[in-house]
């Protein structure tokens, strides 16, 4: 009964035209792009500014129904899955861009503006605003911040938390809080932008962005080179590094991802080469030159089969174009896949993949592996299938013993996806319990009855989320299984 | 100002030794304080009764092919870079070479070369510090993409020593440079500095540095490019063909120098601060901080260097209670803020209060300035932070949050 009343009460709040509640409806709002969690929420509110964000919380905290904030729901890790009869809500309706300020270089936005908006709507200014994840066609930029997400530039530009210089998040009690000197580029204090960022939600729920504009390069350099072996492509990536280049993106495809790609879309790609990657360095015109042959030489002391470079618009275009289709090329050979996501030292990326490869051979799994190998930052994708449910058991453990080998080598369980509820187990190993203490201290801080997307990005003992569950079991939320989340029959997972 | 107190230094040269000094001031209720060097007369004064304490600091692992580094955060600036720039990398902070690393990410310290390469926020990977409860905390890591768990490095940049005590800390290094190419130009007028600044770093132009000077009655832009040689000429180059448009703008000198030696002349640069009876660090919008720099020009104040790409600048000399209100006037217009690294020595005392609230007087009424202003909207809610993370307020309390001081 109270929930009737928690949803009436935010239907008069927003309007009858920002809320769902009719289950067929909400079916779209049970999963993001990690569909192995999947949560059936009671209702979905669509707010249109800050004031209807922070109306809608202090409903549902009155209610003591929990709390999911969401964006476009293109996360990789069940961020935004709601557990334990909760409400989403939802700012993609919260997309307007109030302010683009060229001589400070900031531009105000919305959570729920998508990326691409900004970018489309800044384009004619020679700025930009630099995070690219691959969703940015759909991802807000109050999502891009919730998970610091990274992308195919940040190994020159960074990731998301280095362009952002200010927030209005609505905290869990319905407060709204800005934090200081927006426009600025930093303030006076512990920085609390760095620690909303990659908050995955927890914390508050970001309303308004301050985003900080860059300059827009013009010029480019794109090299495309192929190698025998993956150790060699690896040895590349990690000599560029070593010699204090700093591309803008480096790119890898193993043997098997450019079979994929190749026979998906006719790139013309050497579907003998063992693995491919894409080098892109960009910046003031005339200096490229240096820095591309400086990289194609390192890349030929590394025994390259082939290589390639253009400044031409129209083929870096279709280069990249290839590095994006990847993940929809990986649905055409397998109905269910896995997509890992660890960082690892660079220098350390030729034994991991081969670690990687021993470990699918170990599980009997195919693993293919396209990265933004200048980061460090790895996506072994496992396949299965999904009706085998012991295939499904080793996929979760092989996934297991490559973020344990990662966390070994000085790496990290997480580069970009977040820990959602996905990595959840992982975090013992990558934290001590202090350290994890900590967290969930801040947590209660901020959110003291815990009513804010709980029981993700920490582990919790108030709300265990088990993804080791055989297909099947009961979703979270039902009468027979309310506080777990389960493992469901999989389907292909977003793009990265 | 209080009178000096005499209270023990210690200094701590190992986690052990840090664990043990927390754990006795738990015991003893008696807060550790490290206020830093460049940094010791900002904010609210110690508690009367404190153990000041000092880490003493070295280079942990260099990962010289990962251009990552882990030292601890005693070492100074200057050992820390002498021994990066032997292996060809370096650090890219200005900063003098006495700031230790720990005072560099306690209180944010950047310079002009933040265009360029960021602020020890955009370089920090992984931090150790020491939590009130002796607990030896770990967050972030040595890799550069990471985003498991929350992102208390960050939380930590510009904490003020307030939150726990680092101790370890993992940085990116980059690449030395074949050169420092640097143009120093002569300014009529800051008016249409800000678009300028927007017009360069959209073109070829795009500056790896850019300083502001007053000198005399000019002011000098120092904007600086570091690479290769042949890079340089193209940028400067650019810059030249530039200016040629801009009559307002000459070119006064112009050098290549090592980077070493470009350090050297920013730490020359900067040497009045230091000298200076009271000082003050401003942030403001870039467009703004123009209004700001007259502002304070027009009142006398011809001790100024800045960083106009980022909003931020040091303003030196005979500041005054009045010249503070003005200028705070101009902040509270723009959005931007202020803070004393030395406060004026002839106006009345900070209030005491351990709070960042500022007001116009202090407990007995006597007028009083605040250290950091105007207020800003998340302050109040950083002591919830305070309170978490330094619940018995061990660490600099009252500085700038309002912990719960230990009696």
């Amino acid at each position: 009964m109270d929930q009737h009343r928690a949803i009436n009460e935010l239907t008069q709040a927003v309007g009858q035209h920002n809320i769902l509640t009719d289950p067929n409806e909400l079916c779209v709002y049970e999963c993001d792009g990690f569909p192995i969690a999947k949560g059936m929420p009671l209702a979905v509110v669509f707010p249109e500014s800050t004031q209807h964000v922070s109306q809608c919380v202090k409903i549902l905290a009155a209610h003591n129904l929990a709390i999911v904030p969401r964006g476009s729901g293109t996360g990789l890790a069940g961020g935004s899955v709601v557990y334990n009869q909760g409400v989403i809500i939802c700012t993609t309706r919260m997309s307007q861009i109030h302010k683009v300020d060229i001589e400070n270089r900031v531009a105000i936005v919305q959570a729920g503006c998508r990326n691409l908006a900004l970018t489309d709507a800044i384009a004619c200014t020679g700025l930009r605003f630099s995070p690219d994840p691959s969703s940015q066609r759909a991802s807000t930029i109050g999502g891009n911040v919730s998970t610091n997400a990274g992308g195919i530039n940040t190994l020159k530009h960074g990731v998301t938390s280095n362009h952002i210089l200010g927030l209005e998040v609505v905290l869990p009690d319905g407060e709204i809080l800005q934090t200081r000197t927006h426009q600025c580029y930093d303030g006076i204090g512990p920085d609390l932008p760095g620690l909303l960022c990659g908050s995955e939600g927890i914390l508050g729920i970001i309303t308004r962005v301050w985003c900080r504009l860059v300059p827009d390069p013009k010029a480019f350099r794109t090299i495309y080179a192929v190698f025998k072996t993956n150790h060699d492509a690896c040895k590349t990536v990690a000599d560029v590094i070593a010699c204090g280049i700093v591309p803008t993106s480096m790119e890898m495809m193993d043997g098997k991802m450019i079979q994929v790609v190749e026979n998906a879309f006719h790139f013309g790609f050497d579907t003998t080469a063992g693995a491919l990657l894409l080098i892109e360095v960009d910046g003031v015109d005339e200096i490229l030159d240096d820095e591309m042959n400086q990289i194609i030489a390192i890349a030929n002391e590394n025994h390259a089969m082939d290589i390639e470079f253009c400044a031409d618009a129209a083929r870096r275009a279709e280069l990249w174009a290839a590095r994006k289709k990847t993940f929809g090329a990986i649905g055409r050979i397998s109905r269910s896949y896995c997509t890992m996501d660890a960082c690892v030292p660079r220098s350390k990326l030729p034994e991991v993949i081969q670690r990687v490869t021993e470990i699918g051979a170990k599980h009997d799994l195919q693993i293919n592996n396209v990265f933004h190998a200048g980061d460090g930052n790895i996506h072994p994708i496992l396949l299965f299938d999904e009706d085998d449910a012991a295939q499904v058991q080793r996929v979760m453990q092989a996934s297991e013993e490559i973020l344990e080998y990662c966390v070994t080598i000085g790496g990290t369980i997480t580069g970009e996806h977040g820990v959602g509820v996905e990595k959840l187990a992982m975090m013992h190993a990558m934290f001590n319990k202090s350290t994890l203490k900590m967290f969930l201290d801040l947590k209660k801080a901020f959110d003291p009855k815990q009513m804010l997307n709980d029981a993700k990005l920490i582990p919790s003992d108030k709300l265990r989320i088990d993804l080791h569950q055989p297909p099947g079991t009961p979703a979270p939320g039902s009468s027979e299984h309310p506080l777990t989340g389960n493992f469901t029959k999989n389907s292909p997972g977003g793009a990265l | 100002m209080n009178k000096p107190q005499t209270n023990p230094t210690i200094v701590i040269h190992n986690t052990d030794e840090l664990a043990n000094a927390v754990q006795k001031a738990r015991e003893s209720k008696t807060p550790l304080v490290d206020y830093g060097l460049f940094h010791a007369q900002l904010g609210h004064q110690p508690p009367v009764s404190h153990t000041a304490f000092t880490q003493s600091g070295n280079i942990i692992e260099h990962y010289a092919n990962d251009f990552t580094i882990t030292a601890s955060t005693g070492i100074t600036m200057g050992q820390l870079n002498e021994q990066l720039m032997a292996t060809g990398q370096f650090l890219p902070i200005n900063s003098d070479d006495d700031l230790t690393l720990g005072e560099i990410i306690n209180h944010h310290v950047y310079g002009p070369m933040r265009i360029r390469y960021g602020s020890v926020r955009d370089l920090l990977l992984g931090l150790h510090y020491m939590d009130s409860f002796a607990n030896d905390i770990q967050v972030g890591g040595r890799t550069v993409k990471n985003v498991a768990g929350l992102d208390v490095t960050r939380l930590m940049v510009g904490s003020m020593g307030e939150l726990g005590i680092l101790h370890q800390a993992t940085l990116r290094t980059y690449s030395l440079p074949e050169e420092v190419a640097r143009i120093d130009l002569e300014l009529k007028s800051l008016d249409t500095l800000a678009q300028q600044i927007t017009d360069w770093m959209i073109s070829p132009v795009y500056p790896d540095s850019i300083a502001l000077r007053r000198l005399g009655d000019a002011w000098h832009l120092e904007v600086s490019y570091f690479g290769r040689s042949k890079a340089n000429d193209v940028q400067v180059n650019a810059l030249k063909n530039s200016l040629t448009q801009i009559p307002d703008i000459q070119i006064i000198d112009q050098r290549r120098s090592t980077l070493a030696e470009h350090f050297k002349h920013g730490q020359q640069s900067r040497a009045w601060q230091r000298k200076s009876k009271a000082l003050m660090r401003i942030i403001a919008p870039p467009r703004d901080l123009t209004t700001v720099i007259n502002t304070l020009a027009e009142l006398g104040i011809t001790q100024l260097s800045g960083m106009p790409a980022q909003g931020g600048l040091f303003a030196g000399g005979p500041l005054t209670l009045a010249i503070d209100e003005k200028i705070l006037k101009v902040l509270n217009d723009c959005g931007g803020m202020r803070m004393w690294i030395t406060p004026p020595p002839q106006t009345p005392e900070f209030s005491n209060t351990p709070t960042p609230i500022a007001s116009a007087f202090d407990k007995i009424g006597a007028p009083c300035i605040a250290p950091f202003a105007p207020v800003q909207s998340d302050w109040s809610f950083m002591q919830k932070i305070k309170q978490t993370m330094d619940p018995q307020g061990l660490f600099n309390p009252g500085r700038f949050l309002n912990g719960e001081v230990a009696q």
